[in-house]
C-alpha cells in the first residue's frame, strides 16, 4: 500500500472518528445499532455444545485398568475429578444389568457425596431382591454444575457404557445462559421500554419454552432410540427457600416504587397481626404493580393462604415466587422453573421416555404438604430422606422395566438405611453454611446446625473449628481453624469449607452456630465474638471500612463495590451492616454518599443498634458526613449500622435508561437504586 | 489539588494519586485483582488511592486518563477499513463503536466520579511521566512503545512545566511492534515475552543483521518505516507474515521447542538493530534538542541493555528512564499533565528516587494473621538488627528467601519490597530458584541489588541505577554466577539506605558477614502470577513455591515450620486470565 493511500485512509479515519464523537455521533451509532449493522459485522457466536470425544465418558477414558477393559479416570482431567463420582474405573459391561444416572449436583447427592449418593441408594433399591448378587449396577455419571448442553453430550457419550436404561436427574441449571445474545438485546430493550420488566419476563419464558423445549424433545428422542430414558422432574424447596438478596421489586412505572414498599410494610404488619384479608389486599396491590416479577408479594400471598389452610393455592403462589425473577439473569440459586417442569411432563408422550414427576410424587407421599426442609437441605439439594424418596420414585418405575415385580415406593424408601451419623452431621453443617452464604434466614440456618449436632455430637468440634476459621483474620486455608477442621471433619467438608468458602462476616451463621452449640451443651459460646473482635474490631489505630468485601452478607450481593460500580449501591431502602466494636470507646463514622433522585432535597439517616445517630441531606453529588456514636449506644461485640435511604427511587427515566443500556449490550440494572456510598469508615475514639 | 491518573483498557491498568504535584501513591490493578496484566478499569487501585490518602471522591479535582479516545477510535476505524483488515479488526471496530463513550462512561458510572476529566495523549503521558519525575529542568524526551493512539515513537523536549513534541512516527510503523513481532516469531508471548528475547540475545551472534534490517527502513528526521509485507498485525491475528518466515528461512519456534543457536542469533541480531535505531534516534534528538539530559519512557524504554548503550555511546550525559515506563506509568504522566493544565505549574521538581507507592501492612495486621494461623513464626518486633542477622543466617546457608516489607513497588521491577532474595555467589542458585519458583528459561540470569557505596567495586557503574533500568559489566572480584549474564553483564539495582533503609540494612548485614554487598533479587511471584501484594499473597506464594523462608514484616517463617495442612489447603495457583492476548500485541 502506498504511503499516500495510507495517509488518505488515515485522514478519513480521523475525520470519521471526530464526527462520531461529535454532537450527532452518538445518534449515528444508535442508528447503526438499530439497523443491525454491528451484527452484520460480528460473526455469530458458535454453538457451545461440547463436542463428543470418542472414547470419553465424562472424565473417564476408554482403556484398561489392571488388565481389565473399561473406562479409567483420565489424569489429564484431574482438575475436574472432584465434580464427579469418586470412581477411578468403570469396567466394561459384564453380565449385570446396567443403569446410567446422569444429572447435576442434586443427582450427585451434594453435601452427602461421596458417602451417600442417589446412585448408591438407587442401586440398593434395584437389587433389593438379591442384595448379595447385585444383579444391577448403577453407573454414577452425575456432575456438579452440569449445564444443559453438557448434559446432552454426556448422555450421548454414556451410550458407550451400554446401559439398559438412562436416568436423567437435571433441570436445576437450565436457566444458565439465558442472558441476551446479539439481536436479543435490542428486542429486550424495546420490550422493556414498552412493557416494563414484565415484558422481559415474558420474553425469557418464551425463550426457555422454545429453546429448551425444542432441544429437550430432540435430545430425548435421540437417546430413547438407544435405551429407555427415565426423566426425573426436580422439585424445589418451596416452603423454606427465600430470595437470596435484599433487592426486590424491579424498576416500576413512575410513582409506584414508594407505593410498592409501603404496601409491603403494611402487608407484613397486617400478617403479623393475623389480619389475613388485609395482608392479602396489600400483597395483591404489590403483585398488580410488579406484575408478578417480584417474589415478595407472591410470598406474602402464599403465607396468607398457608395460614388460611389453603395449601393448594399457597403452592401456586410459591411456585410463582420461585419463578418470579426469571428476568434477572444475575447469579441466583439453581432451580427448575415451571416452564421446564412442564416441558418434562410433556415428554411422557415420547416413545421410550418415562417421566418421574417428583413434585407430584412428593405431594402424594406427604399427603399434600408442601416441600420443605424435611426433603431439602437448601433450594434443590435433598436431605437423606429426600434422596431416598426421590430414588424410590425412580425405582418404582424402573423395577418392572428390569423384569422385577412392582414395588411400593414408600416401602422401598423405608427399607433404605440412614447415612452414617457423621455423614448426616457433616451434610447438615455444610448445608447451614451454604444456606447462610446464600442469604437465608436465621431460622433455617439454625435448624441445620441443630440437626448436625443431633446427628453427631462430634460435629461440635467442627463447628468450633469453622467458627475460628471464619472469625479470624487469616485466609481460610491458613487459619488454625482450617487445620483443626481437617482433623475432625470428613475430607469433603474440609474441601468445601476451605476451597469454596465465602470469607465473610457471617453474622447470621455465627449466631446460629453459637446458639446451637449453647443449646446442645447448656454452656454459653461467646468465644466467637472475642476472636472476631480481635481480628475485625474497630480500634483507635485500626479503622474499619464496611465496604470491604469481608462485610458482604452473601454470595449474590450486588450492592458492594465491584467491577460494575466501585462503590456501594443500595438496592433496598435500608442497608444493614454488621461490625465488631467495644463499648468503652466512642465511634466516629465517616460516610461518602450521594442520592439518585435529581431536583429534590431529601435526607438519609444513620442508625446504630436502632438508635438514630444522625442524618444529612442527600443530593446527586458526593458529600462526606461524619457522625459520632457515643459508647453508650455500642455493644461489646456485634453491632449493627443501618443506612435508611429515602424511598423515591422510581426515577421516571429508570426504565428508559436501562433499556438504552440493554440495547447497547452494556451492563444494566433493573432494580431501583436508593442511595450510594463510596466509603463507610468507622474509627474508635477513646473517651 | 488532588489528581488521580488512570491507565486502562489496554494492558497493565493502574491508578496513581498526585497531591499538590506530589506523587503519593500508585499501584497496578493486577496486584489487587491477581490477573496478570489486568486491562480492566482499575477500580480497586482507584479506591486504594482514595483510602491511602484519606480522601473522599468529592475531594478529587480531576481524573486524568492516559489516552485520547477520539484518536484511538480513529486508529480503530483505520484498522477496520484498511484493505488488509480482517474479521477480527472489523469486529473490534464494531465493538468500539458500540462502546464509543466507554472511557468517560466508565469513569462516571463505574468509578462514580463526577468532576473534571482530562484526556492526555498516550505518548504525551509517557513523555510527562519521564520528564516531570526526572528532576531535570530541561531535557530531550524520547518515547518508544508498541503503539498509543497513532504515535509509536515521539521526539520532544521538556523545560520547566512544558513538555513538547516536534516529531512522531505513526502506526503501523513501530519499533515496539517490530520487537514484539520477532518475540512472537521466536516462540515467546507477545506483550510479556519481549524481555526474554533481550535475555537470549547475548547467547547469539549478530549474523542475521541483514534479515532484521530488511524489516524496516530508516528515513530522515527520526522517521522509519516497517516493511509491511513482513507483518500481519494489522489483521490482529498474527504478528508476522509468511514472507517474514521465508525471509528468516526457518519456521517460527514452537513455544515448547528448545531455543537453538538460530533463535539466539536472531535475538542477538534483533537486539543489535534495536540498539542501532535507538542510538540513531538519540543522536537525531540531540541534534534537535542539544542538551545534557535525556528522558525516556514507553515499553521499549524497559530494554535496559539498549538504555545502557544509549548512555554510554549516545550524545547525552544523563539519562532518566521512568521506572514504570510501560503503560502503567502512563497514569503518572496523565496526572502530571493534568496538574500543569489545572495549576499552570510543574508538578514535581525533585527526581523520583523510589517506587514504594503501593499498599503496606503494619506489624499488628501481620501479627493478627499469623496468630490466627497455626504457624510458628519468629517474632522480631523492635529487634531489627536481630532480624537482619537471622535473615543473613539463612542466606549464607544458601536458602532462598521471600521478602515482603513496607510499601509495594509501582512498576514491573521488585526493588526490595516484594522480592525473592538469595546469595548470588552460589554456583547453582540460578537453577535452584528456577526450580523452586520462577520456572523460567535457564538462559536468563537474575538481577543483583548492591549497596550504592560499594557498587563501583563490583560493577562498571559510575552513577546510581536504583530501578534496574540499565545493564553494565560485572567487574567484581567475587564470583557471581547467578547474576552475571553470559556476556559478563548484569542489571543492578543500587540501594541507597536513605531511600530503602531496611533493604539496605539487610545488604549491610550480609556484607559484614560475607564481604559481599550484593544479593540476588527477583520479583516475588510464581510464573504467570502478578507480584505478591498482601502478606496473605506472600504466604500463599511461599507455601506453593517451596521457598526456604519468608520474611514478612518483622516475622520469619521457616519452611520446616509451615503447617503440613497449608500445602494441602492452599491448592495450586489459579491463574486468572486477564483477557490480554499473547498472540498479538494489544492493538485494539
Amino acid at each position: 500500500m502506498s504511503h499516500d493511500y495510507e495517509e488518505m485512509l488515515k485522514s478519513h479515519a480521523i475525520q470519521t472518528a471526530r464526527q462520531l464523537l461529535g454532537s450527532t455521533g452518538a445518534q449515528t451509532v444508535r442508528t447503526m445499532e438499530r439497523l443491525g449493522v454491528f451484527e452484520l459485522i460480528k460473526k455469530p457466536e458458535p454453538d457451545s455444545t461440547p463436542p463428543i470425544e470418542p472414547g470419553l465418558v465424562g472424565v473417564w477414558k476408554a482403556g484398561e485398568h489392571e488388565g481389565k477393559p473399561g473406562f479409567a479416570r483420565d489424569p489429564e482431567r484431574e482438575a475436574e475429578w472432584s465434580m464427579w463420582a469418586d470412581v477411578p474405573f468403570i469396567p466394561a459391561r459384564s453380565g449385570k444389568r446396567r443403569i446410567a444416572l446422569i444429572g447435576e449436583s442434586v443427582a450427585r447427592g451434594y453435601f452427602y457425596d461421596p458417602y451417600f449418593t442417589p446412585a448408591m441408594v438407587l442401586e440398593r433399591m434395584l437389587n433389593r431382591g438379591s442384595p448379595a448378587r447385585a444383579e444391577t449396577e448403577v453407573i454414577d455419571l452425575a456432575r456438579n454444575d452440569l449445564k444443559p448442553l453438557e448434559l446432552a453430550s454426556l448422555a450421548q457419550a454414556a451410550m458407550a457404557l451400554q446401559p439398559d436404561a438412562l436416568v436423567i436427574f437435571a433441570g436445576n441449571n437450565w436457566l444458565h445462559g439465558l442472558a441476551p445474545k446479539g439481536l436479543e438485546s435490542r428486542i429486550l430493550a424495546s420490550l422493556l421500554q414498552r412493557e416494563g420488566v414484565a415484558g422481559v419476563q415474558a420474553f425469557y419464558r418464551h425463550k426457555l419454552a422454545e429453546e429448551v423445549g425444542g432441544q429437550a424433545a430432540e435430545g430425548l428422542r435421540r437417546l430413547a432410540a438407544y435405551a429407555p430414558v427415565f426423566l426425573i422432574i426436580p422439585e424445589f424447596n418451596l416452603m423454606d427457600w427465600r430470595r437470596e438478596e435484599g433487592a426486590d421489586a424491579p424498576l416500576l412505572d413512575e410513582g409506584q416504587t414508594a407505593r410498592w414498599w409501603e404496601c409491603r410494610a403494611h402487608a407484613e404488619s397486617e400478617l403479623n397481626a393475623g389480619r389475613l384479608d388485609a395482608a392479602e389486599g396489600y400483597a395483591r396491590q404489590m403483585t398488580a404493580m410488579d406484575q408478578g416479577a417480584a417474589a415478595s408479594g407472591l410470598l406474602l400471598l402464599a403465607e396468607c393462604k398457608i395460614r388460611a389452610g389453603e395449601p393448594g393455592q399457597a403452592r401456586a403462589f410459591l411456585e410463582a415466587a420461585r419463578d418470579a425473577h426469571l428476568w434477572d439473569t444475575g447469579v441466583k440459586t439453581p432451580r427448575t422453573v415451571s416452564i421446564i417442569q412442564d416441558i418434562f411432563r410433556q415428554a411422557r408422550v415420547a416413545p421410550g421416555v418415562t417421566v418421574v414427576d417428583l413434585p407430584a410424587f412428593f405431594a402424594n407421599q406427604r399427603e399434600g404438604s408442601l416441600p420443605d426442609r424435611r426433603l431439602f437441605l437448601d433450594y434443590c439439594h435433598h436431605t437423606a430422606e429426600g434422596i431416598r424418596l426421590a430414588m424410590a420414585a425412580v425405582a418404582e418405575k424402573l423395577l418392572p422395566h428390569l423384569g422385577a415385580a412392582e414395588c411400593d415406593a414408600a416401602a422401598l424408601a423405608r427399607e433404605q438405611p440412614e447415612p452414617a451419623a457423621e455423614v448426616e452431621a457433616s451434610a447438615r453443617f455444610a448445608a447451614a453454611i451454604h444456606c447462610a452464604h446464600w442469604g437465608q434466614s436465621y431460622d433455617i440456618v439454625h435448624h441445620h446446625c441443630v440437626k448436625a449436632l443431633a446427628a453427631s455430637e462430634s460435629m461440635a468440634k467442627a463447628m468450633n473449628a469453622y467458627a475460628r476459621m471464619q472469625t479470624g483474620a487469616a485466609p481460610s486455608w491458613m487459619s488454625l481453624g482450617a487445620t483443626e477442621l481437617a482433623d475432625v471433619a470428613p475430607p469433603s467438608l474440609t474441601r468445601y469449607l476451605t476451597k469454596y468458602n465465602l470469607k465473610s462476616f457471617d453474622h447470621t451463621l455465627m449466631e446460629a452456630i453459637g446458639n446451637a452449640l449453647s443449646e446442645k451443651s447448656g454452656a454459653s459460646h461467646s468465644g466467637f465474638d472475642q476472636h472476631r473482635l480481635d481480628a475485625y474490631g474497630v480500634a483507635p489505630q485500626r479503622p474499619v471500612n464496611l465496604l470491604d468485601a469481608v462485610y458482604r452478607p452473601n454470595w449474590t450481593d450486588r450492592q458492594w463495590p465491584s467491577e460494575d460500580h466501585a462503590y456501594f449501591r443500595a438496592l433496598a431502602p435500608v442497608s444493614n451492616f454488621f461490625f465488631m466494636a467495644r463499648n468503652d470507646w466512642d465511634l466516629d463514622i465517616t460516610i461518602d454518599f450521594r442520592g439518585v433522585i435529581s431536583g429534590e432535597e431529601d435526607s438519609f439517616c444513620v442508625k446504630v443498634n436502632d438508635w438514630e445517630v444522625g442524618s444529612d441531606s442527600l443530593s446527586m453529588h458526593w458529600s462526606r458526613a461524619n457522625f459520632t456514636v457515643p459508647a453508650a449506644i455500642l455493644l461489646y461485640g456485634v453491632n449493627k449500622l443501618a443506612l435508611h435511604w429515602p424511598v423515591k427511587a422510581d426515577e421516571p427515566s429508570g426504565l428508559k435508561l436501562a433499556a438504552d443500556r440493554l440495547a447497547r449490550a452494556l451492563p444494566y440494572n433493573l432494580y431501583p437504586v436508593f442511595g450510594e456510598a463510596h466509603a463507610l469508615v468507622l474509627r474508635s475514639v477513646p473517651i | 489539588m488532588n489528581i488521580i491518573g488512570i491507565s486502562a483498557h489496554y494492558h497493565d491498568s493502574a491508578s496513581c494519586l498526585l497531591q499538590d504535584g506530589k506523587l503519593v501513591c500508585a499501584v497496578e490493578e493486577e496486584r489487587f485483582s491477581r490477573k496478570k496484566h489486568d486491562p480492566g478499569l482499575p477500580w480497586r487501585s482507584f479506591r486504594y488511592c482514595l483510602e491511602q490518602a484519606g480522601l473522599s471522591i468529592a475531594d478529587i479535582d480531576c481524573v486524568a486518563y492516559y489516552e485520547r479516545p477520539d484518536m484511538k477510535l480513529s486508529r480503530h476505524i483505520w484498522m477496520g477499513i484498511h484493505p488488509d483488515s480482517s474479521e477480527v479488526t472489523r469486529e473490534k471496530l464494531a465493538d468500539q463503536l458500540r462502546k464509543i463513550d466507554q472511557v468517560e462512561r466508565e469513569i462516571r458510572e463505574v468509578l462514580g466520579y463526577q468532576g473534571r476529566i482530562e484526556y492526555v495523549e498516550h505518548h504525551q503521558a509517557h513523555a510527562a511521566s519521564a520528564f516531570f519525575f526526572s528532576g531535570f529542568n530541561e531535557a530531550a524526551i524520547l518515547t518508544v512503545d508498541g503503539v498509543g493512539e497513532w504515535a509509536t515513537t515521539t521526539y520532544g523536549s521538556g523545560k520547566g512545566r512544558e513538555v513538547k513534541r516536534f516529531e512522531e512516527v505513526h502506526f503501523p510503523h513501530s519499533l515496539g511492534l517490530l520487537y514484539t513481532t520477532m518475540t512472537a516469531y521466536l516462540g515467546f508471548r507477545a506483550n510479556s515475552g519481549e524481555y526474554k528475547v533481550m535475555g537470549l540475545a547475548p547467547y547469539g551472534k549478530p549474523n542475521r543483521l541483514d534479515q532484521i534490517r530488511a524489516l524496516l527502513t530508516p528515513l530522515e528526521d527520526g522517521q522509519y518505516r516497517l516493511n509491511m509485507e513482513y507483518f500481519e498485525f494489522i489483521q490482529a491475528k498474527r504478528m508476522y507474515s509468511d514472507k517474514l518466515i521465508e525471509l528468516m528461512g526457518r519456521p517460527p519456534r514452537n513455544p515448547d521447542e528448545e531455543t537453538r543457536q538460530f533463535h539466539k542469533d536472531v535475538a542477538c541480531s534483533l537486539q543489535a538493530v534495536l540498539e542501532e535505531y535507538l542510538l540513531g534516534m538519540a543522536r537525531y534528538l540531540y541534534e534537535r534538542v542539544p542538551c545534557e539530559s535525556l528522558c525516556m519512557a514507553g515499553g521499549v524504554a524497559l530494554n535496559c541493555v539498549a538504555n545502557g548503550r544509549i548512555l554510554r555511546e549516545g550524545p547525552f550525559a544523563r539519562l532518566f528512564v521512568q521506572p514504570a515506563a510501560s503503560d502503567a506509568g502512563g497514569s503518572l504522566g496523565a496526572a502530571a499533565v493534568a496538574h500543569v493544565r489545572l495549576k499552570g505549574e510543574r508538578p514535581a521538581r525533585e527526581r523520583q528516587t523510589q517506587v514504594y507507592l503501593g499498599p503496606e501492612s503494619d506489624a499488628s495486621e501481620i501479627l493478627q494473621i499469623l496468630r490466627d494461623s497455626s504457624v510458628e513464626a519468629l517474632d522480631f518486633r523492635d529487634r531489627t538488627e536481630a532480624l537482619m542477622e537471622a535473615v543473613v543466617d539463612r542466606l549464607v546457608e544458601g536458602k532462598v528467601i521471600g521478602w515482603h516489607q513496607g510499601r509495594m513497588e509501582f512498576g514491573p521491577r521488585a526493588l526490595g519490597s516484594r522480592s525473592i532474595l538469595a546469595d548470588p555467589r552460589g554456583p547453582d542458585m540460578r537453577d535452584r530458584i528456577n526450580a523452586l519458583v520462577k520456572k523460567r528459561e535457564s538462559f536468563r540470569p537474575f538481577a543483583p541489588s548492591v549497596l550504592w557505596e560499594h557498587a563501583g567495586d563490583h560493577f562498571d557503574l559510575d552513577h546510581p541505577t536504583p530501578f534496574m533500568l540499565e545493564t553494565c559489566q560485572v567487574s567484581s572480584d567475587l564470583d557471581l554466577p547467578a547474576i552475571t549474564h553470559v556476556n559478563g553483564s548484569a542489571r543492578p539495582q543500587t540501594v541507597d539506605p536513605r531511600v530503602s533503609p531496611r533493604y539496605a540494612a539487610l545488604l549491610e548485614a550480609f556484607h559484614r558477614r560475607t564481604g559481599c554487598p550484593i544479593l540476588l533479587n527477583t520479583s516475588f511471584n510464581m510464573r504467570g502470577e502478578p507480584i505478591v501484594c498482601t502478606p496473605e499473597d506472600a504466604i500463599a506464594c511461599f507455601v506453593r513455591s517451596g521457598l526456604d523462608a519468608l520474611v514478612v514484616g518483622d516475622f520469619i517463617i521457616d519452611k520446616e515450620n509451615t503447617p503440613v495442612m497449608w500445602k494441602r489447603l492452599v491448592g495450586p495457583l489459579k491463574r486468572r486470565p486477564s483477557g490480554v492476548s499473547h498472540q498479538v500485541y494489544t492493538l485494539l
